[in-house]
Parts: C-alpha cells; structure tokens; sequence
C-alpha cells in the first residue's frame, strides 16, 4: 500500500466540494485583516455565509466569522452550520493524517512500537469522531458539502520526520480542535442544545488524550539530538502561526468573551501544555494591520 | 540521530520554466523547501519537499510541478542540483515510479 499520500490523493464522493483558496496569509509576517476576510469568505464558499458577513463587516463592525456568535441571534444557525461543517472536515482530516502517521513510518526501525499503537488509538477515535460530527450535522440542519473544504490542515501534517509530523496533527490540528470544540461546547450549553454540547464534551476527551500524544513523542522523538529538536520547534512555530488564522483568533479563553476562538487553556493543559506552550501559541499570529 | 527508513514515497516539486520568482511559494512552504538558489531563482529541496501541495494553489503561473509528472522535465536548471537522488529528467513518469521508495 502507497506510503506519503498527497493531499489531492484523499478520498472524497461527489457530496463534497473541494476549494484551492491559496491561503497565503497564514505563513505571513504581517497581515491585514481586509485580506483575512476575503480570503475566509472565499474559502466557505458559501453563498449565505458569505452575505452575512458582507452584512456584518459592511457596518463597520467585525464579520461574523471573527466573533462569537450567540445562540440568540439570527446568525447563529449559519454559524453553527459552518462551525459543524468545519469541524466534520476537521475530523475527516485528522482521521488520514493519523492513518497516515500509523502506516508512513512502518519501515523506521528507530521507532519505538507505542507509536504506531498511539496513531492506531488516534484513527480509531477519528473514525467515530466523523460518525459523530456526520449525526450533528442532521441535527442542525447540514449536509456534506454545504460548505467548502480546504485542505490546509492536512497539508501541515505531511512531513517525513515522525517527530515533525506528530506537531503538525496532533500538538497543532488537534490543538486548533480542542480550541474550536470549547467554543462549540459553550455555544450549544448557552443554547440548551444537550445533543451538540455534551456530544463535543465527550469528542474533546478523546482529543486531549490525541494533543498529548503530539507533546510527549515530538520531545521523546527528539530526545539527545538538539539539531533534530531545534528544527522541530522552528516548524511547530510556523504551524503555530499558521493555525492563529491571521492573527484574528481570540488569545485565551476568558481574557476576551466576544473574541472568535480563543485558546482553551484548561483542554490544553490538560493535553501537557505548559503556561510558556501557551503563551507561546497565544503570540504566534503575525502582526495584524487594518481595521479590527 | 541516523535515520535509516525509506523516507520518501511521493514525489516532491520542481519549479520549472516561467517561473515569476514572486516568492509566493517561499513564503507558504512550512517545511523550508523552498528558497532562493545562488543563481536568484527559487528552487525546491527534493530532500525537504514532502510533496503536502501546500504551494501549489498560492502559485500564480502553475510553474511547480511533481517529479512524476511529465511536464517536469522542463525543470530549470539552478533546480536541478536540488532533485532527490535517483531522478534525471529525462526519466519518464512511469519509470520514476520504479524509483519511489527507492532512497534510503
């Protein structure tokens, strides 16, 4: 079986819709938010997203997908829809990225068994993950490929060195989960919505145990090899960034309530995240410019 | 530490002719690549590239191409000292394939 697959390589029916929005913005230095906005429009290509957000940023005020949204207001049933939809392809994702993982390294003698078995676990719970998330996206209303899929964090997943690798999807993807499954898990409490909070409740149980597979064997991995360990660091850097989605994202969870997707600081200590971990993916964005 | 798998199965990018040099694909590359040779043009690292097409939508004339695929072999020359071992241009894509896996 072919090892190191592309990501154009992965499987997908005709129910889904694949978008090549470069997303040049999140490598960047420095960025403007005009140019985040636009980008994230195109890259929903969603027709009723797209109008909402138009709506919102069109008053002077920040677009929609930029802020929290609450249960009680008109644009909370696109939100959700989008944040499910998001989330499905998420798991679709991580769900080859750790199959991936499993399988690429076979042949590396140096790798200790328990790696693979972790990566076998992580595939497992993907698998129910997308089972999971395929039932709420009925519950509220959504079907494959309502929304456009970017492939972006797949992309991120696909070095050759294990140890780059578990950084890429489990410490970063799984890490930019758990932040999106905290906000996901307050809005359907601030709903009401037993079936969408306790259901993500129980998902992040799984994805904290996946973030610190990613903490323990990027260190284990690179353990006695500083040359090894320092490029490791420089890229989970770069992922880290890129996954601060321009910088617009939320920096911790409670410092700012109306803030688009803060960092779950409890979900990620519990995945082995120190306060300096945190701090440090809190200030990887790049310097945003323009109108906030 | 010495790595002794099969590290590469795909096929990493070259940039080949009609390159714009707009750096684009430096800047979206989270694997370093790709830069800058000494000939000021930019080349792709066979050694580095996990072929994750992460460059491939940001560039604006579609001058990154995968190894296997036929229109490398218009590959620039200051890219080719950067191809990973066992590939020559004039390898055709079905041949190329004997060669994925091949390095150790």
């Amino acid at each position: 079986m072919k090892k190191f697959m592309k990501s154009e390589e992965l499987a997908r029916d005709d129910r889904f819709t694949r978008t090549a929005v470069p997303l040049d913005f999140l490598m960047a230095e420095e960025v403007t938010v005009e140019q985040v906005e636009e980008t994230m429009m195109t890259l929903l290509g969603n027709e009723d997203v797209r109008k909402m957000m138009e709506e919102q940023g069109g008053g002077g005020g920040a677009p929609n997908v930029f802020r929290r949204v609450r249960p009680e207001e008109d644009d909370a049933p696109v939100f959700i829809k989008t944040q499910m939809h998001g989330i499905f392809m998420g798991e679709m994702q991580a769900l080859e990225a750790a199959g991936r993982s499993a399988w690429d390294f076979t042949d590396d003698d140096q790798l200790p068994w328990q790696f693979q078995l972790d990566m076998a676990r992580q595939c497992w719970d993907e698998t129910r993950h997308v089972e999971i998330y395929s039932a709420l996206l009925d519950h509220v209303d959504c079907r494959i490929g309502e929304f456009a899929e970017n492939l972006f964090l797949f992309e991120f997943g696909c070095s050759d060195d294990p140890a780059e690798r578990v950084v890429g999807v489990n410490r970063c993807l799984e890490g930019l989960a758990l932040d999106v499954f905290n906000d996901t898990i307050r809005f359907g409490q601030a709903a009401d919505d037993d079936a969408i909070w306790r259901s993500v409740d129980y998902v992040s149980a799984d994805e904290v145990t996946h973030v610190r597979f990613g903490q323990v064997w990027s260190k284990a991995l690179t353990e006695g090899d500083p040359e090894r360990r320092k490029k490791v660091v420089s890229f989970q850097r770069k992922v880290d960034r890129a996954f601060s989605l321009g910088g617009l994202r939320g920096s911790y969870d409670g410092a700012n309530t109306a803030a688009f997707l803060p960092l779950a600081v409890e979900f990620r200590k519990l995945a082995g995240f120190s306060d300096e971990d945190i701090a440090e993916v809190a200030g990887a964005g790049p310097k945003v410019t323009g109108r906030k | 530490m010495a790595r002794s798998f099969t590290r590469r199965h795909g096929a990493p990018f070259v940039i080949i002719d009609g390159c714009i040099e707009c750096g684009i694909c430096e800047r979206v590359c989270p694997y370093d690549a790709i830069f800058m040779s000494d000939e000021l043009e930019f080349v792709v690292d066979g050694e580095k590239c996990p072929s994750c097409n992460r460059c491939l939508d940001p560039c604006p004339v579609g001058t990154i191409i995968p190894m296997d695929d036929q229109r490398a072999a218009q590959i620039r020359p200051s890219n080719r000292p950067f191809v990973f071992d066992g590939w020559q241009e004039s390898v055709a894509s079905d041949k190329l394939s004997a060669h994925q896996g091949g390095r150790k």
